[in-house]
């Protein structure tokens, strides 16, 4: 007899690339989930409404969202997300504020602590540049490093049960942090921490060396720690009854972890540059200009604290002086260094709390105390000189904006409530139930429920962004992954980068840089719903802080020519609603000088128009013609599943190009306009005060354009076009010059990056190019077409007009053809 | 007139032209023909009078909206090779 298909739903799927070998609580959960499922087949021939067989499904519910929010809520290297920090914190701050109550008053340094510990792995760019998945395997196998030693430095007095005594998180980009839940030795601790620093070049213990495989040196691992205790002997007294103490605590302590870790970070960097001057001038000064320089550039001018140094430390010829001034008087230039990086992260601790000058002074303070006791050596803020900015307009009315609803604003926030009401309701129902005295087997079965209610709702939050209740970045790959399975289908990724998030989070205050990304989200939300139909199927995506991404996804029945003018239409929708939402009002905590402001958006596209045009581009640019060793090239699901992989990844990297090349351009068109608008008040009488103002815009708008425009060479062009407008020519004529300089200039960058993948990296700029000429011809076409459309004067008229366009677009046609052959050059 | 200039601006949103750039050349065309209305967004299109229509659509009608990415590329692409 066929097995009868089942009618239970499968276990949850982990799809998650886990690189971590070591997963054995995933492994566990994912028996439960089995076993439950079992269960529950064997009980499908039972009635419905059988308890036994509720109970099996209930049992079957709730392991399988074990296992997916379990799967949720690790990243791929197998630690803990970090969302989850804070809450756990909190949670861990206020079990040990509830049992010890009033801490004692500081007896000098305690026996037994709860440490936590950050661990920093330096040089992620670097890394990367090696293999797009270098990092990611580097990071990979420091988590296995830290969990080994860690339990191995713990030794006898874990009982046997190490794993029981910490927990592992991912804590940012290039960090872990390791969160003791018992109470060890300090000077145990202590030693673990010694044990995971590392500096760059040095083996990471036993084993195959990963870096010495590639060619490359270990990247540097810093360790810093802070215990529960001292961060609980440090609470303002004032704070222990108001039941904030955890919040405050755990902000706190990150504070200070985080700050030490900055002062590291510095250190570490400037004695690789001292190494790396010493071994080759070149190489060091590839290695600051590429990696270092943005991380180091302004922190050596100070202008405040002792010893201030009042000549800029920026150029790498800069840098080098500085530190041979420094060696000049050896004895003192670590302390000096270290004085100045702690000196550096104190003043940058006033800078982000500016409206709160006590608590700054409190993590001052105490991270002031732990360098004693850690370096004997004193340390005090300094401010950087870096000048301030330029005066800013008086504050604008806030054209139309309306406050986003924080339950409502997208789909993902209205599942929230919605989950949050039902659970509200599961524990009224529980609650009821127990007032009534209803039966044992009945309380059982409501509060199983109850906990799915929970673990669902937690399920939703481990999936989404909580600020916007958008979903993160695995369900984007996911999405595009899943319509590469079907060759019919037009499959595009939309990149999106909201500009000058800085500013709003920064000089406006968490809560203003919130409600910026919360009405981004929001407009984002409603150009979705006004797209997703028709064929066409739109997903909304928060990658990371200001990066949003779409998949959209076409049916075959919708033609090529119709996917692509709705992605034009889309993406012009985008800028369109973001613009008039209206400007972003200053919430609490905002700075003065905090102005309302629009959202600006960067958006580039990148799409297959179907199957066809995806295995195309596949085989020009050979995507997937080398599969990682070990995978055989044999069309199996799991190459199929590389393939798509890859495929996805491409669309989102050529994608993400098109984005900073519009970026790029865009701005610099920006500068120029304004250029533009400033000759034109000049050429006006009496007109002092709009000069002034106008002048004061371009000040800055240069300011914060400095990256987006190439620095000094963007600033140069400037000037040369600056003379060009004043010779008559308008800013349109110069458009052609600004794509071709930013061209040039993501091809300098390009051609400066060290990466194994060059030619895939290549073709990416390429696509990127091409894409761009395709538009422009795609536009001159439909211009051609509406003018031979037109009446026959019209056309007489145009006749001229269009022989021009022709030529100008065979020119780009030719264009593309030559960077085609190009292109098959470099291939061979 | 009106529709057209909507038509248009939406024409250069799609090829990633911001908003604020749109914004920033029709105020500039205003200036230089005297006039003294100014958009603070998009969406003042609407409130904007005949004259200043006719004044942006022109503008953003420029020819060379219509060039070729670079101004010569055969040009461009053999001064490249040849030096």
């Amino acid at each position: 007899m066929p097995p009868r298909e089942s009618e239970v739903p499968a276990v949850y799927q982990v799809e998650g690339r886990r690189l971590r070998p070591s997963m054995a609580q995933e492994s566990l959960l994912k028996r439960n989930a089995e076993s439950a499922r079992a269960t529950l087949e064997r009980s499908s021939d039972l009635p419905e409404d059988n308890p036994e067989r509720m109970k099996a499904a209930m049992d079957f519910e709730e392991a399988n969202l074990d296992l997916e929010t379990f799967d949720l809520t690790h990243d791929p290297t197998g630690a803990l997300k970090r969302e989850t920090i804070g809450t756990d914190l909190a949670e861990q701050l206020s079990e040990r504020i509830a049992v010890e109550g009033e801490p004692v008053p500081d007896v000098g340094a305690p026996e037994l602590i709860t440490p936590i510990l950050l661990v920093n792995m330096g040089e992620l760019d670097r890394l990367n540049k090696v293999s797009p998945d270098f990092g990611n395997e580097a990071l990979t196998r420091l988590a296995d490093v830290i969990s080994r030693k860690a339990e191995e430095g713990l030794g006898e007095v874990a009982q046997g049960k190490p794993k029981t005594f910490y927990k592992l998180y991912r804590a940012d980009n290039n960090s872990f942090m390791i969160r003791f839940t018992e109470k060890i030795p300090a000077d145990l601790a202590r030693s673990i921490q010694k044990s995971l620093s590392a500096p760059a070049g040095e083996r990471w213990g036993d084993g195959e060396d990963l870096f010495e495989d590639k060619g490359v040196d270990s990247p540097p691992v810093i360790a810093d720690m802070v215990s529960i205790e001292e961060t609980l002997a440090d609470l303002p007294p004032s704070l222990r009854t108001s039941g904030k103490a955890e919040t405050y605590a755990v902000g706190a302590l990150k504070d200070v972890l985080f700050t030490m870790q900055d002062a590291q970070k510095i250190v570490s960097r400037v004695d690789r540059m001292r190494h790396a001057i010493a071994a080759d001038e070149n190489k060091a000064r590839d290695l600051y200009d590429k990696f270092l320089k943005k991380s180091l550039v302004g922190v050596f001018t100070m202008e405040t604290g002792p010893q201030a140094i009042h000549t800029p430390v920026e150029t790498y010829e800069q840098f080098k002086d500085y530190l041979k001034s420094l060696d000049q008087q050896s004895a003192h230039a670590q302390a000096e260094i270290w004085e100045t990086a702690y000196g550096k992260v104190l003043g940058d601790l006033r800078l982000r709390y500016e409206g709160d000058a006590k608590y700054v002074k409190r993590i001052q303070n105490f991270v002031a105390e732990k360098v004693k006791e850690d370096r004997a050596i004193s340390i005090e803020e300094r401010r950087s000189s870096v000048p301030p900015g330029a005066e800013l307009p008086p504050d604008v009315p806030n054209g139309g904006f309306e406050e986003p609803s924080r339950d409502d604003a997208t789909e993902g926030l209205r599942a929230f409530a919605g989950l949050r009401t039902e659970l509200g309701l599961m524990q009224d129902n529980l609650e009821k139930a127990r007032a009534q005295g209803a039966s044992e087997q009945e309380i059982s079965r409501l509060e199983q429920a109850t906990r799915i209610a929970e673990k669902t709702l937690n399920r939703e939050y481990a999936s989404r962004d909580a600020t916007t209740g958008l979903e993160l970045r695995r369900p984007l790959f996911e999405r595009l992954e899943s319509a590469l399975k079907d060759p019919s289908k037009r499959v595009a990724n939309v990149s999106m980068d909201m500009g000058f998030l800085k500013y709003f989070d920064v000089v406006g205050g968490r809560e203003t840089g919130d409600l910026a990304i919360l009405k981004a989200a929001e407009t984002f939300q409603q150009v979705r719903d006004e797209f997703s139909k028709d064929g066409m199927e739109v997903s909304l995506h928060r990658l990371g802080g200001d990066e949003f991404g779409m998949t959209v996804v076409g049916e075959s029945t919708l033609s090529a020519k119709a996917f692509k003018r709705r992605l034009r239409d889309l993406q012009a929708e985008l800028l369109r609603k973001v613009e008039t939402a209206g400007r972003i009002p200053a919430k609490r905590g905002a700075k003065q000088g905090y102005y309302a402001t629009d959202i600006s958006l960067g958006v580039g596209i990148h799409f297959y128009e179907d199957g066809a045009a995806a295995l195309n581009e596949d085989k020009k640019y050979e995507l997937t013609t080398k599969p990682p060793e070990g995978m055989a090239v044999d069309e199996s699901p799991a190459h199929e599943s590389w393939r798509r992989n890859k495929r996805a990844e491409h669309l989102v990297k050529v994608a993400d190009k098109v984005m900073e090349f519009q970026k790029a351009s865009n701005r610099l068109k920006l500068m120029l306009e304004k250029i533009d608008q400033i000759e034109t008040i000049k050429q006006k009488p009496h007109a002092d005060e709009e000069l002034r103002r106008e002048e004061e815009h371009l000040k800055q708008l240069l300011r914060f354009s400095d990256k987006a425009i190439f620095g000094s060479k963007g600033r140069a062009q400037l000037d040369v076009w600056r003379e060009r407008l004043i010779a008559g020519e308008s800013p349109e004529d110069l458009d052609g010059d600004i794509h071709s300089f930013v061209w040039e200039r993501m091809d300098e960058t390009f051609q400066q990056e060290q990466s194994e993948r060059k030619d895939l990296e290549r073709h990416v700029e390429y696509a990127v190019r091409i894409e761009y000429l395709n538009g422009r011809i795609d536009e001159l076409q439909a211009k051609l077409e509406e003018a031979l459309g037109s009446t026959d004067a019209l056309k007489e008229r145009r006749e001229r007009e269009q022989q021009a366009l022709r030529g100008k677009l065979k020119s780009a046609e030719e264009d593309l053809e030559e960077l085609k052959s190009i292109r098959g050059q470099l291939a061979a | 007139m009106r529709a057209q200039l909507n038509r248009r601006i939406d024409e250069a949103l799609g090829h990633g032209m911001t908003p604020e750039l749109l914004v920033m050349r029709m105020n500039t065309a205003f200036m230089k023909a005297d006039i003294t209305e100014r958009l603070e967004s998009l969406q003042d299109v609407e409130s904007l009078s005949d004259v200043a229509v006719a004044v942006a659509m022109k503008r953003l009608s420029h020819k060379s909206y219509d060039r070729s990415p670079d101004l010569d590329p055969a040009a461009d692409l053999a001064a490249r090779r040849a030096s």
